[in-house]
C-alpha cells in the first residue's frame, strides 16, 4: 500500500514536470528587451459570421488583459521601447454544447484555434509563429458557458508563449 | 450458463482484436492533393529538386518540439505530390538537385474525440539553391484536419491535414520563378 501511494505521488510530481512544448523561433532573432506589444485585432478567417457575441473582439480583449497581467505594457508604454506586434488570425471556433456534452460525452465539442505571427513593430520582421488551440469535449454541464471562457484559456495560451519567448531572450 | 458466459466473453476478446487490427496508418494516396499538372505550366527548366526529410524535435536550430508527435509516411506524400506538379524534371531523396527543400515541424497538435478527432499541422519550408545554398523562398504553412468515425478519426484527420499542407506548399512553389 506504501509502495502504491509512493508511486501515485511520483507520478503527480512528474506529470507536473512536463515541460512546455519548445516555441518556433526565426533563425538569429533575440527577444530580449521587448516588453511593449501592440496586438492586432484577431482577423476571423473561419470563414464563418458569429450571430451571439462578438467572438474575434471577446478573444483581442482577452489576449490584451492577459498580456498585462504578465506585466506587458500593451498598446502603448515607453515610446522608446522595443515593440512587439502580435498580428494573429482566428483559424477555428465552435461555440459547442454544453448540455450535448451532459447527454453525450464527446459530442458538442468547444473548440478554438488560432495562429500567431510575433513580429518587430521598428522592422516588421516576423520572427516568431505559432499555433494555439483549445478542445472542451467533456465535463457536462460544469462546461456551461465554455464558449466564452475557451476564448480566455486561448488567449492565456498566447501570452503565456509571448512571455516564454521574451523571458528567454 | 457459466458456459455461455465463457462464450460471450470470447466473442467480445476476438470482437475487439479484429477491431484493434482493423486500425489503418495514414495512407500516403490519401494525404496527397490531387494536383494537376497544369497548376505548374511546364517550367521546371529541366531543375532537379532534392526533398530533405522532415525535421522534428530538439535537433533543430528553432528547437521545434517532437513530443506526442507522430507524423508518419510524410516525406511520401510530399515527394509524390511534388513530382505529380511537374515542377521539377525530377525529385529525389537521397541524391542532391538543383534545389533542396527542407520542411521542419513548428507543431502538431492532435484534438482526439470520442466521435471526432482534428489536427493542427504547422510546417516550416525552406527552399534552398544547392549551389550557392542561397535561400529562395521560405514559409510557415498551417493546415487543419478533422474527421468523424466515418473516416477512422485521426486517419483521417490526419490525412487531410497533411493534404491542405501539400496543397498549399504545391501552390507556393508553382508560383516562384524557379
Amino acid at each position: 500500500m506504501k509502495n502504491l501511494c509512493l508511486g501515485l505521488t511520483l507520478l503527480l510530481v512528474l506529470t507536473g514536470c512536463a515541460a512546455p512544448r519548445p516555441l518556433y523561433k526565426e533563425p538569429g532573432v533575440s527577444f530580449q528587451g521587448y516588453r511593449t506589444v501592440e496586438v492586432t485585432p484577431v482577423v476571423n478567417e473561419t470563414g464563418k459570421v458569429f450571430d451571439s457575441f462578438d467572438v474575434p473582439g471577446a478573444l483581442t480583449e482577452n489576449l490584451k488583459n492577459k498580456l498585462k497581467d504578465k506585466g506587458f505594457a500593451v498598446n502603448g508604454g515607453d515610446r522608446e521601447a522595443k515593440v512587439l506586434v502580435i498580428k494573429w488570425s482566428l483559424m477555428t471556433y465552435e461555440p459547442g454544447s454544453a448540455l450535448a456534452r451532459w447527454v453525450l460525452p464527446g459530442t458538442g465539442v468547444t473548440k478554438c484555434t488560432v495562429k500567431v505571427a510575433v513580429a518587430d513593430k521598428e522592422t516588421g520582421k516576423t520572427m516568431s509563429e505559432f499555433v494555439e488551440s483549445e478542445s472542451v469535449g467533456g465535463g457536462g454541464l460544469y462546461t456551461i458557458g465554455m464558449d466564452r471562457r475557451i476564448l480566455g484559456s486561448v488567449a492565456g495560451k498566447v501570452a503565456d508563449d509571448l512571455d516564454r519567448l521574451v523571458k528567454g531572450g | 450458463m457459466q458456459s455461455k458466459v465463457i462464450k460471450y466473453w470470447l466473442a467480445a476478446v476476438i470482437l475487439l482484436a479484429a477491431a484493434a487490427g482493423c486500425a489503418i496508418a495514414p495512407m500516403v494516396t490519401e494525404m496527397t492533393p490531387p494536383v494537376a499538372p497544369a497548376l505548374a505550366p511546364a517550367q521546371s527548366g529541366g531543375k532537379t529538386l532534392q526533398v530533405m526529410p522532415l525535421q522534428e524535435g530538439d535537433t533543430w536550430e528553432t528547437n521545434i518540439s517532437k513530443k506526442g508527435t507522430k507524423v508518419e509516411n510524410y516525406q511520401e506524400a510530399l515527394v509524390r505530390t511534388l513530382r505529380q506538379t511537374g515542377l521539377f524534371q525530377e525529385v529525389f531523396t537521397t541524391q542532391a538537385g538543383d534545389y533542396m527543400l527542407k520542411p521542419a515541424l513548428i507543431s502538431f497538435d492532435v484534438h482526439p474525440g470520442t466521435f471526432s478527432c482534428s489536427i493542427n499541422l504547422f510546417i516550416n519550408y525552406r527552399l534552398i539553391e544547392t549551389k550557392s545554398g542561397r535561400e529562395v523562398w521560405k514559409e510557415n504553412l498551417y493546415s487543419q484536419g478533422s474527421a468523424g468515425l466515418d473516416r477512422g478519426l485521426y486517419k483521417g484527420a490526419y490525412e487531410e491535414a497533411v493534404r491542405n499542407n501539400l496543397a498549399q506548399l504545391a501552390g507556393k512553389l508553382a508560383n516562384l520563378p524557379l
